[in-house]
């Protein structure tokens, strides 16, 4: 009979051994029951691919509104003098100085920014008077910064050297019962408190989709409206594009910094609409709440096929338990497997995900028929899309691989506590 | 008697089954809670518009809804007047004039929607005179009440006097000066800002309209029964008249009730498929379990259809059981909160710009009730096919292969 | 070399709030080498005892040294190491890890200690060799006869060279040819490796080629019996 060799090194402890192993075992025991396996796997995919799909559309689709809303109605960030936002008021105008011009272009961010001036004023023609809202705004800076000039039913949108012209909403037009040439009469509380009146001439109709703004707005020259109101050289807002939604707190930031010094305030689109941030955070957070008992769910499914596939293989652990594995060694193999089977289950649910979201990315979905009402409420055209940003598949994986870890951590427990001789059939 | 043997069955693995039950239980409380609360908001979005303005049933000349232009009066008011008063189904009804003009502080001005009603009849009708927030309700001519987004705009407080400026009937352009004696706030910010208040006495004067009125506003006893009045109400004045419900005149909300009929139901797939995996797992372990068992069944005689029914009726059960304890906790959860209504202070601007109120009470439909009833068991029921019908196919020397 | 002692053992366990006495009160001694049997009709505590001496099982009174340590005071992962260098175990039946092939179950113990790939291949080839199953080394447990199966149990159980192996009727389910070959292999191996083994087994074959047997009944030892 031959000798065995004593072996000097039977010492313990090299780990990399040990754990590939480990990773033996995980892996094909993940393989000896694949109906149940595949079961939960395909439930972590689904859940997967659904939380991807619709953050990416949530988030895509936000995008798009804070761009549509924000771009033309508020600018992604507006200069106002401090105290506007809480009311407004011609008294809170600011001079609209060259060195804030040349503050303005100096930044590399900002593509694109229009001066404003807002006031209220009473409009009327042959006998019929409306409330109206004047835009004051410089038809060069509207160009690059607006739709409004695309938006012309009739006649034309003003020019960079319009005096007395005004363009304005459709309804209003419509109420007025006048066409285009007519000359109509604007009644308004100036800069000094004083009512003046002053006739214009109207060149163009223009329809917004935003019914409050249809019925009000009277677009003028920058000019004009700040002789009209006795503002010279003076704006109520400077509404700002960015090359990038992302840019918004860093110029921000900066542009605040060197405005200090004028009284003037700085704000996102966020201050300048809270109602339409609240609206993206409150379904941002129902949606959130959804797909986390969504994942729940899925959870329990994982707990029992956990606990099923540790009390079949009792016996098996009891073994290993007496020919020298240890308690934890245990635990860490089937964790190897909970963590295989929902690794695949996310990476194919993300790749699915992805797919569909680069779909949506490239071809949104126009929202056809009733839904266009809605939208028009709010001004823009209702459409679906959705986004490819990474936090979306990272944070997905990191809450199903955590939620599975947790809901396996009951039967990974009760195998850390196993005794060989409870695993152990006896017969 | 195969009842029994499938309730018996589902109990043979109590962890399993429980944690299963749980996951069925979840799906549907969670389910619940979303469903009524979209409910809920939806409702609270309608009754906000009928309560604060709109009312049930709208009368105008036709034309008016489209431009609340003054020269659009009802002249005829006496002949309406009479044939409303002639309805039993009407619980009330209020004379207004509406038209637009400029409200001017000392401060700035705005555009406002003017609204010139009967106090003593207006206070009982709307919800405006119990959302004061200062002062009171207007009671007699020179009154005006503003709500309070436009309080803050114009820097308007109670004694204040407010400049009323418009373009009469025959187009010359009226100003007249107006004490405020109070300010409302009502759930929508957009109402806020427009809707201002002063008797019809003196908007009659304002407009120069005589004792004419521009438009009747009608509350029913019977909500339910809009459309068919409405029908009624045309045949009896005419085609001078444009007639519309609450429907018709916010069709915003409208469509929100279509949207959310269309996209509820997808919620209640995501959450059943999801909890479709889980029982479909369970019931394949549970019929693996028992291989030898339906061979001694199938031995003594019971039919593969019965067997089949067995499965089916187990996943029913699990469904069924798990529904009702997920009903009942969701009633838990429910009834308390539909008495206090969950606050979502938080996003209160947005809120008011849908007009539901920053406390939504979630609304429970027999609709909801119908979905939740249904959904798991149904969900269960396509679980138990994949099983069933490998139950049948089963052999007893499969068993070996799966250890 | 006193391989085993055991002082008044005694094991009590509760079946249904009812107390069954396992063992009570037995002392024994095995020096190293012996090729002992354990016999007695079921119920007479022999797993039992089997169990206590692996250290599978805590007794309720009473203290067992292997190789002159006090087992019953070592902690549970000082147990664990302790069997995996100086304990071989072979079960009645599910002896191996479904999953692996005949030449990973038996290198387990090896790679849990440690041992390097190339030893450990040297070590595995060894002992299927001598048990006669080198050819079986890539087949999984099911695709091995009963037999086949339970030499690779014992081809692990010899693989780290421990000072005892412990046996629980491993017969049992063989036919008696292929049993008596079984009990043969295990006596070639204490005859050639000095490995002490104790075999647990009412199987007439196993009882003759006792080198020593040791009757229990009741949870005591009827008799003591050197043979050879």
């Amino acid at each position: 009979m031959i000798e065995f060799s004593h072996s000097k090194s039977l010492r313990k402890g090299n780990r990399t051994i040990y754990m590939k192993l480990f990773l033996k075992l995980a892996w094909r025991n993940v393989w000896r029951n694949k109906r149940r396996w595949i079961i939960t796997f395909l439930a972590i995919a689904f859940a997967v691919f659904l939380t991807v799909l619709m953050r990416g559309i949530q988030l895509g689709t936000y995008d798009y509104y804070i761009k549509a809303i924000s771009g033309s109605y508020a600018g992604l960030i507006q200069i106002q003098k401090e105290g506007y936002l809480e009311n407004p008021s011609l008294r809170k105008s600011f001079i609209y100085s060259d060195k804030l011009k040349e503050i303005l272009t100096s930044n590399s961010d900002i593509i694109a920014y229009a001066p404003r001036l807002y006031a209220e004023v009473l409009i009327s023609s042959g006998g019929k008077s409306y409330g109206g809202v004047i835009y004051g705004v410089d038809p060069s800076s509207e160009l690059k910064f607006s739709e409004f000039h695309r938006r012309i039913k009739e006649g034309r949108f003003l020019n960079p050297d319009s005096m007395g012209e005004i363009v304005i909403g459709d309804k209003l037009f419509k109420n007025l019962q006048i066409s285009i040439g007519d000359k109509i009469i604007l009644l308004g509380q100036g800069f000094d408190g004083a009512l003046w009146d002053m006739k214009f001439k109207v060149v163009g109709r223009i329809k917004l989709g935003y019914t409050e703004l249809d019925n009000t707005v009277i677009f003028m020259n920058l000019k004009d409206a700040q002789e009209f109101l006795s503002c010279e050289n003076r704006v109520t807002n400077i509404l700002i594009l960015l090359s990038s939604i992302d840019k918004i707190p860093s110029v921000k930031a900066s542009l605040s910094q060197e405005l200090k010094d004028y009284g003037l305030a700085v704000l996102s689109w966020e201050e300048t609409m809270p109602e339409f941030k609240q609206s993206i955070d409150f379904d941002n957070a129902t949606g959130i709440l959804f797909l986390f008992f969504l994942i729940v769910i899925v959870a329990f499914g994982i707990f029992n096929t956990v606990s099923m596939s540790v009390l079949e293989r009792s016996n098996e652990f009891g073994i290993c338990l007496a020919i020298g594995f240890k308690n934890k060694d245990l635990v860490l193999i089937v964790l190897f497997e909970v963590i295989f089977i929902a690794l695949i289950g996310i990476l194919f649910g993300n790749f699915l995900g992805f797919l569909f979201n680069y779909y949506l990315v490239k071809n949104p979905i126009n929202l056809g028929g009733k839904y266009i009402a809605v939208y028009e409420e709010f001004g823009f055209e209702p459409k679906f899309t959705s986004s490819l940003k990474p936090r979306i598949f990272i944070n997905t994986t990191l809450s199903m691989l955590f939620i599975s870890i947790v809901f396996s951590l009951f039967p990974l427990y009760k195998l850390y506590k196993l005794e060989p001789l409870k695993g152990i059939r006896f017969t | 008697m195969l009842l029994k043997l499938a309730w018996r069955n589902i109990w043979r693995n109590k962890r399993r089954t429980l944690v299963v039950l749980t996951s069925v239980v979840v799906g549907v409380v969670a389910l619940l809670l979303v469903d009524t609360l979209s409910v809920g908001m939806l409702k609270q979005m309608v009754d906000n518009q009928i309560n604060y303005h709109i009312s049930h049933i709208q009368i105008h000349r036709k034309g008016f809804s489209e431009d609340k232009a003054i020269e659009k009066h009802i002249k005829d008011y006496l002949k309406v007047d009479s044939v409303l008063s002639s309805y039993s189904q009407i619980k009330i009804y209020s004379k207004r004039v509406i038209s637009y003009g400029l409200i001017n502080s000392a401060y700035s001005s705005s555009g406002v929607l003017i609204v010139g009603v009967e106090p003593w009849v207006e206070k009982d009708f709307t919800m405006i005179s119990k959302s004061i927030v200062q002062g009171r309700y207007i009671s007699s001519d020179g009154e005006i009440l503003i709500g309070l987004k436009l309080a803050e705009k114009l820097n308007l407080k109670i004694g204040d006097r407010a400049v009323l400026m418009v373009s009469d009937l025959n187009g010359n352009l009226i100003s007249n000066v107006f004490r405020v004696v109070g300010i409302y706030q009502s759930p929508s910010v957009n109402f806020d800002k427009v809707y201002i208040y002063i008797t019809l006495k003196d908007a009659q004067n304002l407009f120069n309209l005589g004792d004419s009125v521009s438009e009747f506003a009608i509350l029913l006893y019977k909500a339910e029964l809009v459309n068919s009045f409405k029908e009624e109400l045309s045949k009896a004045l005419g085609d001078e008249y444009e007639i519309l419900t609450y429907f018709e005149i916010g069709p915003f909300i409208r469509i929100m009730i279509d949207m959310y009929m269309e996209f509820i139901w997808i919620y209640y797939l995501i959450i059943g498929v999801a909890v479709m995996f889980g029982v479909i797992n369970i019931m394949l372990m549970s019929i693996f379990e028992r291989v030898k068992e339906f061979g001694v069944l199938k031995a003594l005689g019971m039919k593969d259809s019965k067997i089949f029914s067995l499965i089916v009726l187990e996943s029913l059960l699990i469904g069924s059981l798990g529904t009702l304890i997920g009903l009942l906790f969701g009633f838990i959860l429910y009834v308390p909160l539909s008495r206090s209504g969950i606050n979502l202070g938080v996003f209160s601007e947005s809120l008011a710009l849908f007009g539901s109120g920053r406390i939504i009470y979630p609304v429970l439909t027999p609709f909801t009730l119908f979905l939740l009833l249904f959904t798991m068991p149904f969900i269960s029921f396509i679980a138990s096919i994949y099983p069933g019908i490998k139950s049948l196919r089963l052999k007893p020397i499969d068993a070996l292969k799966y250890i | 070399m006193q391989v085993i002692k055991t002082e008044n053992l005694t094991k009590v366990y509760m079946e249904n709030k009812i107390p069954i006495v396992a063992l009570k009160g037995v002392s024994l001694e095995v020096q190293s080498g012996e090729f002992v049997v354990i016999a007695g009709p079921s119920g007479s505590g022999k797993t039992t005892l089997l169990n206590l001496i692996g250290g599978l099982d805590v007794p309720t009174n009473g203290k067992i040294y292997l190789e002159g340590q006090d087992i019953t005071q070592m902690k549970r992962g000082k147990l664990a190491e302790f069997r995996l260098k100086r304990i071989g175990f072979v079960f009645q039946t599910y002896n191996l890890i479904p999953v692996l092939t005949a030449f990973e179950n038996v290198e387990l113990p090896l790679v849990l200690l440690g041992v390097p790939e190339k030893e450990r291949r040297e070590r595995v080839m060894e002992i299927l060799k001598i048990l006669g199953i080198d050819e079986l080394a890539y087949k999984k447990p099911n695709e091995m006869s009963g037999g086949q199966q339970q030499r690779v149990a014992v081809a692990r159980a010899m693989v780290t060279n421990p000072a005892i192996v412990l046996a629980d009727e491993p017969t049992a389910h063989l036919d008696s040819k292929t049993g008596a070959n079984l009990i043969e292999m295990m006596r070639n191996l204490n005859q050639e490796m000095g490995t002490t083994f104790i075999i647990c087994s009412h199987d007439p074959n196993v009882i003759q080629q006792a080198g020593r047997l040791i009757k229990l009944k009741d949870g005591i030892i009827e008799y003591d019996e050197k043979k050879i």
